[in-house]
Order: structure tokens, then C-alpha cells, then sequence
């Protein structure tokens, strides 16, 4: 532009430190903190849809979201424009701000972020780099035990990525960044066994890349929207982290790093070599250090190649090919090439929501008295990333919303089953039926003779007095079998006391032979002294229902936390 | 000139098996406290459940020393006739055997004099899945095949067998730390038959019934859906009937294919508990 020239030397400076530039201001940072809260926003419930490590109790998305959304608005708050003053502003505010475990390694990071630019006007990408590893160190330290294929992971990866500050722009040493986060994140299942088992990666390293990829979005030129404004379709691929589908057939072979260190270094010569023997090469450093990250089907040749050009060092390769054929191998257990199922159960109570998790579900939260919409299941059933869902709604009134939620899948998929549960001790006894090696239709029908099997009961209280078929005044407790109302009683252990002993008479022993064993899930509420104990249940009841040793029939007692139902029961 | 066929008491075969066969067994150990019983002979399989079942301390195992394979390799060794010894064991992830025999072997064929080589195999297998190993092994050498295929043929078998497995608890398996990959398995619900596969030698999770009625079911349904079986063991360690009728109906769902029930031994029983159930298929292919 032809006003260019005449503007003040101080305006030249400002608009070189954008996203073109060679350093990042506090403006720049605001800017990036503002996509990244978009970002995560727009993540977090499919981040919390995989929320299984190390304990399932919270939501790590909303969390993290939340967490970042303070430091956004305290950074909106700060009068200075240096981005030492922005990202302590940041910092603070995500440290006020923090929620779950997960948020409080978010902020933890954002400090050691900021302690990295700490007194600075701007942050070339030389500082950069070094406060992504101050905030990976800080992230370490917060946390008593670190694991690997954590959040952890991926700050670290982020971290590793050491920009050559001559070669890279802030916002091409964020992409890289970006680059090694995801990767970090991909590698969490082969760290976590867990999440293996799960089928899915480590949430809060997925909720760090999705920050990463924010900040760097930040930087594009685009007209950025407000938080939680439409970013368009989210990816979810990476949901699923066992799953194959998504990766690219073949040609992976080994995931090779080294240190290439000597005088002089000629990174583009360097570059230009290796680059010819494989894919994914990043080359970070600088004329005497350089790390060097390529995918190559032949390691040794890029040793060879590197050593022209100093001393090579610090060699790993991991045998990408291997890990490839090991999840296709699982992927035709599960019934083969892009085939892989998943479930997905609408929950209440927190018990419920771990069982479902650990019967290798993912949650929809709702139930009774918080049906989800259709377009809650569908968004959950997508987010699991597989080519068949099943879905257990757990409720009567949820079985249309799933229906419909199937229908509304159309050709863009993914396939819904719906298991017609109608509670969810039921849905227990369906998962637990689940035999991943099958296909979906196989397993939905298996699942949905599984539920028909149990005879389901519970106690809840009358919503509102009624006559008939029995007489009920508000509030009072009864049981409930199936669909028939039982006995109005004074407390809801008489209720269950009067349940189980109908429900071993009902149980059909000609069809079925004898019921095998009774699960008692106890609901969300404050136990009182007279009330049946949470921790000695199994006796409790034993010496309460003589039928039960008649029977022969197992016990179990399970916390399931459910609302609005002190007992939920089931036979099988 | 004939070839040897050694085994452990893993194998879990019938006594008229393994003479018929002409296999060597070694066998493992069963502690209970301070009390070391050699699993078969020291200790019979009905005693042991006995014990098991009331016994207050869960008895421990251990693999055969490396003398006891020297023992055995030497007495077959000693023989004229013997060309070749060919051991089959438990699989190495499973239990230590398989390096306590290949030490032995190592030492047989360091000695000084003459001595027929030993080829130890690592079946990947335990029970009756070694138990097919070290059979086809042993029918392989009546066929007259010489040791490169009698090695090929117990290793074919062990690729070819799976084992499945109900336990009526997982207690016995995580106890004794043979749980594996079906770690993940244990969960929040206690009362569970899972079914189990051993996998490569593994111990996988394939499904957690919450019944034993539902456990036995799918344990029979996946029998049925191993494609091409060549031969099937039903094998059990307290419930015999329940066995035998599992036996009768797989028998009836395919005819032509031969069916045996075995008793685990005590070293397997120790591990998957008195009320286990299984089955063993051997592929054609």
C-alpha cells in the first residue's frame, strides 16, 4: 500500500509483530487466546464424550473450556500490551479459573508460559519456544506422579518441537507444535492401557492440542469470530484412538528422531536430503544443534544421509509399520476394514456413568427426568468415530429421541443400533453382553435379548397422590416392577423389602431356568441411621429376605447414584 | 532311531493320552505354605480341588527346576534309540517353563559326549492348547516325519488352537498374576463369569456375562464359530457334568468332530479357580 511509507516507524513495528511477523505481541496473544477458548468451546463435549482416565468423574472439556475462557477474559481485562503482561494477566485468571483436574494442569502450563515471556514487549520465536518448555516443566511439577500418555505428554511434545528462530515464524513454530501435539495425542492409547481398552485417547492431552491448534488459528489472517462462535464441522477422528480407519494405508515405517549436531549445520541442505526418504520431517534448531523428526521406511539411510553433515546422536525409531498392523489386527477383530463399533448409554448417577464407561460405553448424561435430544445422541454417537454405534437410551422416554437421532444419521453415518433399554441395570446386563469382535447388527441383538432376559425393578416416590391402581400420596415411596406399581409403603426399604420377593416369585424358572443372581443399585441419597447401609448391604438384605438364600440367588451391590430412585433392582 | 516327545503338566491330557502317545510329561509344582507337591504325581486332581476349595492360603506354582528337565532330557537321552528330543511347553508369557527347558537343553548339548539335540518350543498355549501341541507332536513322530516336521507340526497346532475360558471368578487369575491383558477387565462389577481367550499367549477379555447360564451359552456359541475345527477339549476342573453336557451338545452341533473332556490340572486350576470352564479348538487351518 502506498500509505505504508508514511506511517509512523512505531505502527511499522506493531504490524510486523502479527501473524506474518517475526514476533508475537500482547495483542497477538489476546488474539490467540480468544480462537483457542473458540476452539476448545466448540471440542468440549466431544473431548468430555472420552473422558475415561484416571478416574471417570468429571468433564475434562467443560473444564478445560472454562478454565481457558478465564484467562481469556482476564487477558481482555489487561491495559497492557507487552506479552509478558497479557499472558501473566492470562495466567492468573486461568489459575482462578481452573476446574478439574485437568484445568488445573492448563493453568499450571499458562504460568510457566508466562513466566517464559515474563517482563517481555514481544516473543520471537526463539521465546516462544523456550516458554512452551518452561511450561512443560511446570505442568510436570504440578502433578504428584506424572504419568505418560497424559496431558503431560502432549505439553511435552509441544515443547520439543525447538524452532530454528531463524528459519520458523512464531505461528510456523506453533503449527509444528500443533504437529507433535496430535502425534503425542495419538500415541496416549499405546501409553495408557486403559485407554486402549477404551478405545479412545487421553481426553486431556486431547483438550492441550486442541488449545495449540487454537492459538495457531489465532494467528491466521482470517476474520476470527468471537468464542463460541461456529468454527465450522469439529474433527472427530481423534476420538477414537485404536482406531484404524482414519489412518492412511501403509508407508509409515518407522517414526525416526535424532540429534544431528557439528559446526556450521546446513539445515536446508539437511532438509532437502532427508526429506527425499521419507515424510513428516521437522528439522529444529540451529547451525551447531539440530533435532530431527522423520516418518522413513529406512532409518539407518537417514543416520547415513545426516552424518555428512555433522555428528549424529540421540537416535530413536519406532516401528510405526508394527503398531499399524497391530491396530489393523484389532480393527478386523472388530469385524473388519472400518467397521469398528461403538456403544454409547444415556446415563444418570454417577455409579451408572462409571459402569457404563467401564463396560466400554460413552455417556450421553440424561435419563428420567433429563431425556437428551435426538441431536445430543447423534452428536455423541459421532463422536465416538466409529462406523457402527450402539445406542442404549435407558429409559422409555428416551427410546423415540434415539430412533429418531438413528434416522437423522442418514448417509453421512455413522450407523445407530438402538438397544431398546428401558433402564439402565438393564443396559448393565446388555454391555456386559458385548462381544467386541462381532459386528454391530450382531452385537445389537445379542445386547437387546441380554436386557429382555432381566427382570428389572426399583423405588422411587409418587410424583403426585393418585387412587389407582394403588392409592399414593405425594412423595411417598413404592416399587415398581417392570411396569406394574406394587407396594405404596412408608420408607423405600419397606418398598424394596415388598420388591425382591415379587420379583423371584415372577421370575420365569420354566424359560429361563433359575435366576442366577440379584443387583441392587443404590441411588443418590443421604442415608439415614435406620436406612439400609450402603456398606453392608449384602447382609442387611440376606438377613431382611429369606427368599434370597431359597433361591440360591448371588447379591450384588452397586452404587449407581441414579436420581429419583433410592433402589434400582435387577434379576437375572 | 525315533524322536521324543516332552511336555508339562500344563497340558492338561488324559493319562491314556500321554501313554498311548509315548509323551514325557515334567512336572510343575503346587505350594501350599511351606508343602511342595509335583503337579500329578505328588498330588492327585481330585485331592487338590478338595484343598483348594477349603484351603485358607491360595496355593502357589512354580515351573520345573532346570534339573528336572536335565532328569528327563538325560533319561530319554540315555536311550540308544532316541534321535531327537522335541519339548513343547506353556507359554513363555504364561509361566517360566519354557526357559528352564531351554537351559537344560543348552547344558545336554554342552556336554562332552554325544547327545540327541533338544528343540524346545514355546507353544503360546496352556491346557488342552498344549495338550494338541505336544499330541500332533507326538503324531507327527508315529508318522514318521522327521524332527523339522515334527517341530513344524506342534508349531502349526499351537497356532492353530485357541483356548476359551469362563472363570466363576477373576479372583484366582489376578492373584496369581496371570490376568494380562484382561486386566482392564475388572471392574466395578464383581459378580462376572467372564469369558476369556487365550490370545497369543495372553490372557484376553472377550465378554463379561453377569451369569454363569449366559457365560456357558456364549462359551458354546464361540465354540461353534471357531471356523474349521480339527479337534475340540472341553475342559473343566470341579464341575464334570456340567462338562460333559457341554461336550454332548458341541458333539451334536458337529458331528464328525472328535470332542474329549478334560480335568485342568491343579497348576491351571490354581490359576483360573475350581469352577472354571473351557474349551479348546484346534483349526484345521
Amino acid at each position: 500500500m502506498s500509505e505504508t511509507g508514511e506511517r509512523p516507524s512505531t505502527v511499522q513495528a506493531t504490524e510486523r509483530a502479527t501473524s506474518s511477523g517475526a514476533a508475537l505481541d500482547g495483542a497477538d496473544f489476546r488474539r490467540m487466546l480468544a480462537a483457542a477458548s473458540a476452539w476448545l468451546d466448540r471440542h468440549a463435549d466431544a473431548i468430555d464424550a472420552i473422558n475415561v482416565f484416571p478416574v471417570p468423574d468429571g468433564d475434562t472439556g467443560r473444564n478445560m473450556a472454562q478454565t481457558l475462557r478465564a484467562a481469556w477474559e482476564a487477558a481482555g481485562a489487561e491495559p497492557g500490551d507487552s506479552i509478558g503482561d497479557v499472558l501473566r494477566a492470562a495466567a492468573d485468571g486461568a489459575l482462578l479459573g481452573a476446574r478439574g483436574n485437568s484445568g488445573v494442569i492448563l493453568s499450571q502450563w499458562m504460568r510457566g508460559l508466562a513466566q517464559g515471556v515474563e517482563g517481555r514487549e514481544e516473543a520471537d520465536t526463539g521465546l516462544l519456544a523456550e516458554a512452551l518448555a518452561r511450561a512443560s516443566t511446570r505442568a510436570y511439577a504440578a502433578i504428584e506422579e506424572p504419568r505418560e500418555g497424559t496431558i503431560l505428554s502432549v505439553t511435552r511434545a509441544a515443547a520439543t518441537c525447538g524452532p530454528n528462530p531463524d528459519a520458523f515464524t512464531p505461528r510456523e513454530a506453533l503449527r509444528g507444535a500443533v504437529t507433535r501435539a496430535e502425534e503425542a495425542v495419538a500415541r496416549t492409547p499405546q501409553q495408557m492401557p486403559l485407554l486402549a481398552e477404551a478405545g479412545v485417547v487421553d481426553s486431556g492431552a486431547q483438550g492441550l492440542a486442541v488449545v495449540l491448534a487454537g492459538f495457531e488459528r489465532g494467528l491466521r489472517d482470517d476474520d476470527l469470530p468471537a468464542p463460541a462462535a461456529d468454527f465450522g464441522q469439529i474433527r472427530t477422528e481423534w476420538l477414537v484412538g485404536a482406531s484404524p480407519a482414519t489412518e492412511t494405508g501403509g508407508g509409515f515405517g518407522f517414526c525416526t528422531e535424532f540429534v544431528l549436531s557439528g559446526a556450521g549445520l546446513d539445515l536446508e541442505q539437511l532438509r532437502e536430503a532427508l526429506d527425499a526418504l521419507g515424510d513428516s520431517l521437522v528439522v529444529a534448531g540451529d547451525e551447531r544443534l539440530a533435532r530431527i523428526h522423520l516418518h522413513t521406511d529406512t532409518p539407518e539411510a537417514a543416520f547415513d544421509a545426516s552424518r555428512r553433515f555433522g555428528a549424529v546422536d540421540q537416535c530413536t525409531t519406532d516401528d510405526m509399520d508394527a503398531r499399524h498392523a497391530e491396530l489393523a489386527r484389532r480393527a478386523d477383530a472388530a469385524g473388519g476394514e472400518g467397521a469398528t463399533v461403538a456403544a454409547v448409554a444415556v446415563a444418570s448417577g454417577d455409579g451408572f456413568v462409571q459402569l457404563f464407561r467401564e463396560l466400554g460405553a460413552a455417556i450421553v448424561p440424561g435419563g428420567a427426568t433429563l431425556n437428551p435430544s435426538a441431536a445430543e445422541i447423534l452428536a455423541a454417537a459421532r463422536a465416538t468415530g466409529a462406523g457402527t454405534v450402539l445406542v442404549l437410551p435407558n429409559d422409555r422416554n428416551v427410546i423415540a429421541a434415539a430412533r429418531q437421532a438413528a434416522a437423522l444419521a442418514g448417509a453421512e453415518g455413522p450407523e445407530l443400533q438402538v438397544v431398546p433399554t428401558e433402564s439402565q441395570p438393564a443396559a448393565v446386563t446388555a454391555l456386559s453382553m458385548w462381544d467386541r469382535a462381532t459386528g454391530g447388527e450382531e452385537a445389537g441383538a445379542r445386547m437387546a435379548e441380554a436386557a429382555e432376559s432381566v427382570l428389572s425393578g426399583g423405588v422411587t416416590f409418587a410424583a403426585r397422590a393418585i387412587e389407582r391402581p394403588i392409592a399414593l400420596r405425594e412423595g411417598q415411596p413404592f416399587a415398581i416392577l417392570g411396569r406394574e406399581m406394587l407396594a405404596a409403603s412408608a420408607t423405600p426399604e419397606e418398598a424394596l423389602l415388598a420388591l425382591i420377593p415379587r420379583m423371584l416369585e415372577r421370575w420365569p424358572a420354566e424359560q429361563r431356568g433359575p435366576a442366577e443372581l440379584l443387583t441392587l443399585y443404590l441411588g443418590d441419597r443421604d442415608a439415614g441411621p435406620d436406612d439400609l447401609p450402603g456398606d453392608a448391604a449384602e447382609e442387611w438384605l440376606r438377613a431382611r429376605v429369606p427368599a434370597l438364600a431359597a433361591a440360591d440367588v448371588e447379591l450384588e451391590v452397586v452404587i449407581g447414584g441414579q436420581p429419583h430412585y433410592p433402589f434400582l433392582v435387577s434379576l437375572e | 532311531m525315533t524322536i521324543r516327545v516332552v511336555t508339562d503338566s500344563t497340558c492338561d491330557l488324559n493319562s491314556a493320552d500321554i501313554e498311548r502317545l509315548g509323551i514325557a510329561v515334567v512336572p510343575l509344582n503346587i505350594h501350599f505354605g511351606a508343602e511342595v507337591y509335583r503337579d500329578g504325581l505328588d498330588i492327585g486332581k481330585q485331592e487338590f480341588y478338595e484343598r483348594l476349595e477349603q484351603s485358607a492360603v491360595l496355593p502357589r506354582t512354580s515351573q520345573p527346576s532346570v534339573s528336572d528337565f536335565q532328569a528327563t532330557y538325560e533319561a530319554l537321552a540315555g536311550d540308544t534309540t532316541t534321535e531327537a528330543i522335541v519339548s513343547v511347553h506353556i507359554g513363555g508369557k504364561l509361566s517360566g517353563t519354557i526357559n528352564a527347558a531351554q537351559t537344560a537343553a543348552r547344558l545336554l548339548a554342552e556336554r562332552d559326549d554325544p547327545t540327541p539335540p533338544v528343540h524346545v518350543v514355546d507353544s503360546d498355549q496352556a491346557s488342552i492348547g498344549l495338550g494338541f501341541t505336544a499330541m500332533a507332536a507326538a503324531e507327527a513322530v508315529a508318522d514318521g516325519a522327521d524332527v523339522e516336521a515334527v517341530v513344524g507340526a506342534a508349531e502349526g497346532t499351537a497356532r492353530r488352537s485357541r483356548v476359551l475360558l469362563v472363570v466363576d471368578t477373576l479372583e484366582y487369575l489376578q492373584k496369581g498374576g496371570r490376568i494380562g491383558r484382561a486386566r482392564a477387565f475388572l471392574g466395578t462389577l464383581l459378580r462376572t463369569k467372564p469369558v476369556l481367550e487365550l490370545a497369543a499367549g495372553e490372557i484376553e477379555g472377550i465378554e463379561r456375562p453377569r451369569t454363569r447360564q449366559k457365560a456357558i451359552e456364549r462359551l458354546f456359541q464361540l465354540t461353534l464359530r471357531t471356523p474349521a475345527p480339527r479337534r475340540i477339549g472341553i475342559l473343566h476342573g470341579t464341575t464334570p457334568e456340567e462338562a460333559e453336557a457341554l461336550a454332548a451338545r458341541v458333539r451334536e452341533a458337529l458331528p464328525g468332530v472328535p470332542v474329549s473332556v478334560h480335568r485342568c490340572s491343579p497348576v491351571i486350576g490354581v490359576h483360573t479357580g475350581p469352577a472354571a470352564i473351557g474349551a479348546a479348538i484346534e483349526r484345521m487351518r
